[in-house]
């Protein structure tokens, strides 16, 4: 476990390296402010880019031979991690089709095709459980919680009768 | 003291039965990701105010104390924090459920959040007006170690490796640090989007951090629960609600430690139920002796969590009920029933209607009772819901979670923030960083920065400020110690193992 702990690929430069660009975006937003308001947010980029550089020594010092190391990790995430990548495009175009068709329709089309991507069973079982999620959301949302959600015309009309 | 108590005890009898509507439908909007006891206490305004006064704030109180146990329910089960008091309860909560342990998981937290709760509501009741006095020593400095407490956890909960948990809380805290700055009101990397002016929105961080990255974890495996311990969960009967009623019972000296911490906390207004979680976690943990347990299924850490932030409901109502100024959002709405209802606010409510201040602590009191009684036996029915299919939980899990990222603040904007929050904790996870750690800083960086900027220009920038104050000193030295003392305990028990 310790071995394995000092191990660093890489891909594991991913979120410091996100950190410093975020920490380097920051510095160039609060340029020229007064000192206060450079401070905190300005010590703390200062700390995330110290940080990166410190993970890159690492990653030079302490690099794993596997073959999974290096940018191998990151460029295999395609092939290994497909399910993930298919279910943040499929939510992706879920939330960019609520305003447009209503948040009930959307739920119907997302579940199904998530259902159907991840082999739940035959499209009955796959419209029943489309059905029965969108159906305790909108109940449950905006129903009785009052969320106000896009809706399509028909939801909108049954929201106003309930 | 007591004959009011009685007093009150005997007019809620009246109006009993507001108390389990409050408490159920507390458990169940608590248990609704993005949704708080405070938004529902809104939507039923024109209810509570239809009511007599001592009603309308005994059901209030019942359903504010009911939303924090009901917050545990999914985060327990599916790493989905019902609210953000409830993020901490995921850290152990879930590993249980994926150990097959979620009935007893759930049997803690409801067994720690009664009896936190009832703690403290008992402290309240026994010494409310002379807590309000508390109030006014806890200033910006104060405010400002209280929140490093919980900071502190980023260094605790590094996953294996110092050098990542550091890198992600301060990511974390960065990513806090975004919209306009407290002092100045200039915006700070927005990225021109008038979304982040305000901040990096938190519901929608919590929800992506933890559901959102859970659900595409999740879809890898058949179960949430590991398939080795599915049929010894399947057959398990009410063994373990039992289990966990007996360890909340053994370690009772920790319910009663969190809830205190959560009562403090609860007392300092605008500090809330999240800061009180983690800083009461963060005690555990540091004072734990089975340290690496914690995050890995740890019982104290669902303990910490839950008795802190019931403990701290009865605790926040203090600054309301003696002084008239709401601590949180619920607290806020609970003034607003009573301006509507003509009662005075502040010192003079134990003055004049001296009945309804104790009554509302009363009703809380009974409240936790009731939880008691309709929570444990809950936890065997509601366990089974980790037995879903995972094909189904994580469509279903991120679509209701997207519309309680969307509820907080009603921007469609924020599902995206959930989004990109779901896959930088999927990131997180795979390359061995801590996504608790990115969410501490995201959640207390602004207060941090917050009061930190107020106690500097207190002193007209001089650093020296923090270190002015009798009660914040005092808190500087609880904090050194919480950090250094338990690495020396641990240093010299090896030591005498040794010898």
């Amino acid at each position: 476990m310790a071995n394995k702990t000092k191990q660093w690929s890489a891909g594991d430069l991913f979120i410091p390296g996100l950190g410093m660009g975020l920490a380097v975006y920051y510095l160039y937003t609060v340029r020229g402010l007064a000192p206060l308001a450079q401070l905190y947010g300005g010590g703390l980029s200062l700390i995330c880019i110290a940080l990166f550089l410190a993970a890159v020594i690492m990653v030079i010092r302490h690099r794993k031979n596997d073959s999974a190391g290096g940018f191998k990790k990151l460029n295999s995430l395609a092939a290994v991690h497909k399910k993930f990548i298919v279910m943040t495009v499929l939510t992706a175009l879920f939330i960019v089709i609520i305003p447009i068709i209503g948040y009930p329709l959307a739920s119907v089309l997302f579940v199904a095709s998530t259902t159907i991507f991840l082999k739940y069973g035959n499209p009955l079982r796959v419209m029943k459980v489309s059905i029965i999620v969108t159906l305790v959301g909108f109940v449950l949302f905006i129903i009785f919680l009052n969320v106000d959600l896009p809706l399509d015309a028909v939801t909108e009309k049954l929201k106003g009768v309930l | 003291m007591w004959e009011m108590t009685l007093a009150s005890l005997n007019e809620i009898l009246g109006y009993w039965w507001l108390i389990p509507l409050g408490v159920g439908l507390g458990i169940f909007v608590g248990a609704v990701p993005g949704f708080s006891s405070t938004n529902v206490l809104i939507i039923l305004l024109p209810f509570t105010l239809g009511m007599e006064s001592g009603a309308g704030m005994a059901f209030m109180a019942s359903l504010y104390s009911g939303s924090h146990m009901g917050g545990s329910i999914p985060a327990v089960l599916f790493n989905v924090p019902g609210t953000g008091a409830a993020a901490a309860t995921c850290f152990d909560g879930y590993p249980m459920t994926q150990q097959g342990r979620g009935q007893e998981a759930l049997a803690i937290a409801f067994a720690a959040s009664a009896i936190g709760g009832l703690f403290t509501t008992m402290i309240t009741l026994g010494a409310l007006p002379y807590l309000s006095k508390m109030v006014y020593y806890f200033g910006s400095i104060e405010n400002f170690v209280i929140i490093l407490f919980g900071v502190a956890l980023i260094a605790q909960i590094t996953g294996g490796s110092m050098l990542k948990g550091l890198i992600a809380g301060m990511f974390g805290l960065l990513l806090g640090a975004v919209g306009y700055d407290h002092v100045y009101s200039v915006p700070r990397a927005t990225f021109g989007l008038v979304y982040l002016f305000d901040g990096m929105p938190r519901v929608p961080a919590i929800v992506g951090l933890f559901a959102i990255s859970e659900a595409f974890s999740m879809v890898e495996k058949n179960m949430i629960i590991d398939a080795s311990k599915l049929s010894d969960a399947l057959k398990e009967g009410w063994q373990g609600t039992k289990r966990g009623l007996v360890i909340t019972l053994k370690k009772m000296g920790a319910v009663i430690r969190s809830s205190l911490i959560g009562f403090v906390v609860g007392i300092i207004p605008g500090a809330g139920a999240t800061i009180g979680s983690f800083v009461s976690y963060q005690q555990a943990m540091s004072f734990s002796k089975d340290k690496e347990q914690f995050g890995k299924g740890a019982p104290e850490g669902v303990i910490a969590s839950e008795a802190a932030n019931n403990g701290l409901t009865s605790g926040s109502l203090i600054p309301l009920l003696t002084l008239g100024i709401p601590g949180g959002g619920t607290a806020a709405v609970m003034l607003v029933v009573l301006q509507a209802h003509g009662v005075p606010i502040g010192p003079r409510l134990f003055q004049v209607m001296p009945q309804l201040a104790y009554g509302v602590v009363v009703a809380m009191l009974v409240a936790y009772i009731v939880m008691i009684i309709m929570g444990v036996p809950l936890a065997k029915s509601l366990a089974k819901m980790s037995f879903f299919p995972t094909k189904v939980l994580a469509p279903a899990i991120i679509s209701f979670t997207l519309i309680g990222s969307f509820v907080a603040r009603g921007y469609l904007f924020d599902m995206w923030i959930a989004l990109f929050f779901g896959v930088l904790g999927y990131i997180l996870k795979r390359t061995g960083y801590s996504p608790h750690a990115v969410l501490l800083g995201v959640i207390l960086g602004p207060l941090a920065e917050q009061y930190f900027l107020r106690a500097l220009l207190l002193g007209n920038g001089n650093p020296a400020i923090l270190f002015s104050r009798p009660l914040g000193n005092f808190l500087w030295v609880l904090l050194v110690l919480s950090m250094v003392l338990p690495a020396l305990l641990a240093r010299f028990r090896n030591r005498k193992t040794v010898q």
